[in-house]
């Protein structure tokens, strides 16, 4: 498409509602919000400059490094497994000796589309020590039942087995996406030429699905870096117990809990810096990808 | 390609097996959410996979109801609903915009799209909130609708634009010489064509917003409050009434389920497609 004269009336009623709107919600705040964490500010009154008193106060919050502690633990555990679990149910949902993979995908996709905090809900009911079937089934393995969500201790896997099983959808359905655009070619003369299951997996659909790996690892690392849903639920009400604090949910706490609006955002600065660095990878991609040139 | 490679039938059962295996486990959170839901609370605390005996009732949806639990269901249905059409049609005018026009600064606005589309929430609340307090906007309804529209922006003119590309050209010329203006063009031709797009636009965001608990805490009042923050008012976090809580959450989950099973193949495409999280 060539170059059309834009400075049309029509031109800015196309685009002027769209930027306008991103402009109030999304860009000024988000330079706001940088600027805010350099002053004290309690919400009411006009807020002060400190210069990098928060940053410097963050290094001597044991909550913050509790947050953070909590946040690494989760991200490492949560981001290789969603990635292994997707590939593997896409593998196995776009093999077509399985019957009924409409069915097994619908169920797939199943935690996808609730709220995170239904999610909550039904993973506190099954890792209850009375009323759940995980204890239960352990039982039978010989492990004692115990308070999962409730010990401090193992508190943190309730949140890595909700996030799995909602989110394993989304990788498991882009992953899908990508075999399915694949060349099917490629992979049959591999397997008439020999190559084994493991080196058709390694050396060909591997690199082939590259851009849906690329996908599915910047968001679930985005996913998890924001989690904040399964942590509220453990509320019940009230304030989290500090062991279980994650960053976004201190931005939340530090606003509504302690009117400290300046360190919250802060520490949303923090949040935000880590979430553009997981993504630089993707966005290059998309940039690359679709770009203007392109029209 | 023809292939002739010989599936074995011991092949075929085991791998039927792991899936159907995958699946059940999948479902089983479900299942037991649902079960609970109707189980007077005495059979709860035995389990509710525990089927001897069973009674069946109906009294937790009756309390989670008279408790107000309608009033969450209106207010997702009203702020999903409205956030789903306004960053459509606003969208779908700036993705048109895009494939339609070149003009100079078109590779900045585009960097700031493809940059801004992965902004958390968490990122802008706190001059939101300030905001929304001297606009008068906290506790409204259209306050978190636009945040919500705003959110859906930069990836639905992504996709919309992809889609917009691949249609010809002489549908717009066509329009032109009929007399049509620009934004003409964009609601009585494109936007038809596109329909298959926008439907996977929107059901991706309407299952998204239905979802959200951040902003809904932040932006509204309990009375306000849609699904997903408001089942969370029956947890309690060491005396759980198990009956109630589910069936809340059921209540929760029955829309967009919903939507998802009678959509499910234009959600898989959004989800696919754009790079909603």
């Amino acid at each position: 498409m060539g170059g059309r004269r834009w400075l049309t009336k029509d031109f800015f009623i196309l685009m002027m509602p769209a930027f306008i709107l991103l402009l109030i919600f999304i860009i000024y705040p988000l330079f706001n919000t940088f600027y805010l964490g350099f002053t004290h500010w309690d919400g009411m009154t006009a807020p002060k400059f400190a210069g990098i008193a928060n940053y410097k106060e963050m290094i001597h919050d044991p909550l913050f490094w509790t947050s953070i502690k909590n946040n690494l633990f989760i991200f490492v555990v949560f981001l290789p497994l969603v990635t292994l679990i997707g590939l593997g149910f896409a593998v196995l949902l776009h093999n077509k000796a399985v019957f009924g993979r409409n069915v097994l995908r619908g169920l797939v996709m199943l935690g996808m589309v609730m709220p995170m905090t239904v999610v909550g809900i039904v993973w506190m009911l099954l890792l209850d020590p009375h009323a759940g079937i995980v204890n239960r089934i352990l039982e039978i393995f010989g492990v004692p039942p115990r308070a999962w969500i409730q010990d401090p201790s193992t508190a943190i896997y309730f949140v890595i087995i909700g996030s799995l099983w909602a989110w394993q959808g989304f990788a498991t359905t882009v992953f899908l996406a990508g075999l399915e655009g694949l060349d099917t070619e490629v992979l049959e003369a591999a397997w008439i030429d020999g190559a084994n299951a493991w080196q058709r997996f390694r050396y060909i659909l591997l690199p082939l699905l590259k851009p849906a790996l690329i996908v599915v690892v910047t968001m679930s690392a985005i996913y998890i870096l924001k989690v904040f849903d399964l942590i509220y639920v453990l509320s019940g009400g009230e304030s989290v117990p500090m062991y279980l604090f994650v960053l976004a949910y201190m931005v939340y706490y530090e606003i509504f809990y302690n009117f400290r609006w300046g360190y919250a955002a802060a520490i949303a600065t923090l949040l935000t810096v880590s979430v553009f660095v997981f993504s630089l990878g993707m966005l290059k991609k998309m940039i690359g990808e679709r770009g203007v040139e392109s029209g | 390609m023809l292939r002739v490679v010989k599936v074995s039938t011991k092949y075929k059962i085991s791998i039927n097996l792991v899936a159907w295996i995958i699946g059940v486990v999948l479902f089983i959170p479900l299942l037991a959410l649902v079960m609970t839901s109707v189980r007077p609370f005495a059979e709860i605390v035995n389990g509710w996979w525990n089927l001897h005996n069973a009674h069946f009732t109906l009294i937790n949806y009756r309390q989670v109801w008279d408790a107000g639990f309608w009033r969450y269901i209106l207010n997702s249905l009203l702020i999903a609903t409205f956030a789903t059409i306004l960053p459509i049609l606003i969208a779908g005018m700036a993705a048109y915009g895009f494939t339609s026009f070149s003009f100079p600064i078109k590779t900045l606005l585009f960097l700031t799209l493809v940059a801004i589309q992965v902004v958390p929430q968490q990122a802008v609340i706190v001059p939101l909130l300030k905001l929304f307090r001297d606009l008068h906007m906290y506790n409204q309804y259209y306050g978190i609708i636009l945040v919500h529209s705003t959110f859906a922006l930069p990836w639905t003119i992504f996709f919309l634009r992809n889609f917009f590309k691949a249609i010809p050209k002489d549908y717009e010329e066509a329009a032109k010489i009929d007399g049509l203006s620009d934004v003409g063009i964009y609601f009585r031709i494109i936007l038809p064509i596109a329909l298959p797009a926008v439907i996977s636009v929107a059901v991706v965001q309407f299952i998204f917003v239905w979802q959200d608990l951040f902003f809904a805490l932040t932006l509204l009042r309990p009375d306000k409050w849609p699904v997903s923050a408001g089942v969370t008012t029956f947890i309690s976090r060491y005396n759980p009434n198990w009956g109630q809580l589910t069936a809340a959450g059921t209540l929760s989950i029955v829309v967009p389920i919903l939507v998802y099973v009678l959509l499910q193949k234009y959600y898989m495409r959004g989800v696919a497609g754009g790079i909603k999280g």
